[in-house]
């Protein structure tokens, strides 16, 4: 019987036991009406046993149906193994009409891992919007408030000023001296030399060294019609050293020559590329021929004196050659002398190495 | 060595005399594309293949067909396409139920000429097979290896238009065509004269002018053309402008060129310029015979950068420059 009165009052204190374990949370306002947005100054008492660690509010999760802006330092007192936390925390609502404001603590007990919350009882706000005076005129958004002037700024001004007469200064005095500096000579223009100079120079030289004489007749060849090919380069700006003659021709022809000339100068094209590429060796008349050739040409289509310095063209080219119309014959007979040539090179007055 | 011009020139007027001929008969069939119908004979001599590329309907299988067609040779036509498979090409083992065991089925790629319609639409184990049997003139199937037949000639197609869903080939694999060859529309003229062939009622055939026999005599021929030194110099000096443009005077084009032509771009540049000279009947080669092969010997080899794409540069446009840069001899 005894036993079972302890029993009893075993299970009807059990309750209150724990509850001295529990944590209690209670908050209050100064106001249960706010507008939207408004700061809300809630006291927050937590009453704690003493073995409990608590966490006090500190983000919008600790704010039931409100938001957390910022909370001081909580205020301890300690009574009987228990503690009391005091804090003045604020929060907000952005919500409007009827908001029931909680406060959460969470908590954790010795020797246990879990994490416990304890809710403060509802706060019953009512949270109204501001009311706009439809009645009124809208008004413009006020302007930018200016700053006023520091002295920094004076300074910075007066600075960039500064610099910038500094700027002007160092270009008047440039632009100064270099009106006073003494006008340059211009510089003596030596005239090139003339295509047709540096050919009949070469061509001179070409014909001293004797090369189809010793036996050199490719050596000969290429030289000669290199000679041609340079002249033809310099002289009318026709890219004839880096042209094979069968794009050299066209080129000539559009010049404005007469026909026989250019004939002559694709013979003697066309028997240097034998003699360069296909091992022919031509005839001392073939040389002979293609060197006079090369000197008609030359002395045909050269610039006169009054030109040198200006650009070539046609036209000088066919006042050249309608002066020269006299020596015609010597051009016809010396067409038919390399026409033989040409006989020679297909029969049997030349060979083949 | 002593070099017999006259000999050789003899010779080449000799061996030569059937290009004419074949050129007459392939022109019976078509009309105008002469660069492209003296490339393939190039190409036949030259002991080459040939990458083409043009649009549709320029006449490049009717051209190899007519060609195979005027040398009494065997002709094939592949259609590459993205499910193609090695063994179509070159052929596979099956297996004989009656005698109970495999028999060797040789693929369409045993024939003289080839026509690789749109290489580019198969996938890269297909384009290896193809290239390997050019290269090595032979196929191995299962344990067996197969010469292929002499002349072989592969003319490769390839769309310029339509690269959605290609295969592009490598560039390793580009170089083993001995020449690229672009094909452009007829003149007015020569479309004029296509259209009246087609629509009349009895369109012409070629008849065999030559045999497999004299092509193989002419490529025989065509290694005997005379190449001068200074046209092997000049070949030289335009396949390394292509590799070091600076020594050339040629800076503008450095930044411009990724990678430059292979020593089989100057081996293909000789071989094809000596066919080039053979076809003009000649039995030595010139350096028209070079600038006119160029282009079609390098435009494949040469790699422009994305500068040069920016700047809309071709590899065409930078083969143009060095020719005109470059001394001819």
């Amino acid at each position: 019987m005894k036993r079972a009165v302890w029993i009893i009052l075993f299970v009807v204190l059990l309750p209150f036991v724990t509850q001295a374990q529990d944590v209690r949370v209670s908050a209050t306002v100064d106001s249960t009406r706010y507008l939207i947005g408004e700061w809300i100054h809630v006291q927050l008492n937590v009453d704690a046993p003493g073995t409990v660690k608590l966490q006090l509010p500190s983000s919008d999760d600790d704010v039931l149906e409100g938001e957390f802006v910022s909370a001081e330092d909580a205020e301890v007192e300690e009574n009987d193994g228990r503690r009391l936390y005091r804090q003045e925390m604020i929060a907000t609502v952005f919500d409007t009409g009827s908001i029931a404001l909680r406060v959460r603590v969470r908590y954790t007990r010795q020797g246990d891992t879990t994490t416990y919350e304890a809710l403060s009882q509802p706060i019953a706000l009512a949270v109204t919007t501001v009311e706009l005076d439809t009645s009124q005129a809208f008004k413009d958004i006020k302007d930018v408030i200016e700053v006023p002037l520091t002295i920094w700024d004076y300074l910075l001004y007066a600075a960039v000023l500064l610099l910038l007469l500094l700027a002007a200064w160092l270009i008047y005095r440039w632009y100064r001296r270099r009106q006073d500096r003494p006008v340059e000579e211009a510089p003596v223009i030596v005239p090139d030399i003339p295509a047709h100079v540096t050919a009949l120079r070469a061509l001179e030289t070409l014909r001293e060294r004797q090369l189809w004489q010793h036996g050199q007749h490719k050596q000969y060849q290429s030289e000669l019609t290199d000679i041609l090919r340079t002249y033809i380069e310099q002289r009318w700006h026709l890219h004839a050293m880096e042209q094979p003659t069968s794009e050299i021709m066209p080129g000539v022809a559009m010049i404005g020559l007469s026909p026989s000339l250019v004939e002559e100068l694709e013979r003697v094209l066309r028997l240097a590329d034998m003699t360069k590429f296909a091992r022919f060796v031509p005839t001392s008349e073939q040389h002979e021929n293609g060197m006079r050739f090369a000197l008609t040409f030359v002395e045909k289509t050269r610039t006169s004196d009054e030109t040198l310095s200006g650009p070539s063209s046609a036209a000088s080219v066919v006042e050249a050659e309608t002066s020269g119309e006299t020596e015609h014959g010597e051009e016809t007979e010396h067409g038919e002398e390399t026409e033989h040539g040409e006989e020679t090179e297909h029969g049997g007055g030349s060979k083949h190495v | 060595m002593q070099v017999n011009i006259q000999e050789i020139n003899e010779r080449i007027q000799q061996e030569s005399a059937f290009v004419d001929a074949l050129r007459m008969e392939i022109g019976k069939v078509i009309i105008g594309q002469k660069g492209m119908v003296d490339r393939l004979l190039i190409g036949l001599l030259g002991d080459g293949h040939i990458l083409l590329e043009g649009v549709p309907g320029l006449a490049k299988t009717t051209a190899i067909k007519t060609l195979a067609s005027a040398m009494k040779a065997s002709f094939q036509r592949l259609q590459f396409t993205p499910d193609l498979l090695p063994a179509d090409l070159i052929g596979t083992m099956i297996y004989n139920q009656k005698n109970g065991d495999f028999q060797t089925k040789q693929g369409p790629i045993f024939a003289n000429f080839i026509l690789a319609d749109e290489i580019n639409r198969s996938p890269a184990k297909v384009q290896s097979a193809l290239l390997e049997a050019m290269q090595e003139r032979q196929v191995t199937i299962g344990d067996q290896t197969f010469i292929l037949p002499r002349p072989f000639l592969v003319m490769a197609t390839q769309n310029p238009i339509e690269q959605e869903g290609t295969y592009p080939l490598p560039e390793a694999q580009v170089d083993r065509f001995m020449l690229k060859v672009k094909i452009d529309y007829p003149s007015r003229e020569e479309e004029l004269l296509i259209m009246r062939q087609q629509i009349a009622q009895a369109i012409p055939v070629a008849t065999p002018v030559v045999s497999t026999d004299d092509i193989i005599k002419a490529r025989q021929a065509v290694h005997m053309v005379y190449m001068d030194e200074k046209i092997e110099r000049y070949i030289l000096d335009i396949v390394e402008a292509t590799r070091r443009p600076r020594e050339f005077k040629l800076e503008r084009l450095a930044s411009y060129i990724a990678y430059g032509g292979s020593p089989r771009a100057t081996i293909n540049l000789a071989i094809a310029g000596k066919a080039h000279a053979f076809i003009q009947r000649r039995g030595y080669v010139i350096p028209e015979d070079i600038r006119a092969i160029c282009f079609d010997v390098l435009r494949h080899r040469l790699a422009v950068t994305y500068e040069a794409e920016a700047e809309e540069l071709n590899s065409e446009m930078i083969i143009q420059e060095i020719l005109d840069t470059i001394e001819v001899p």
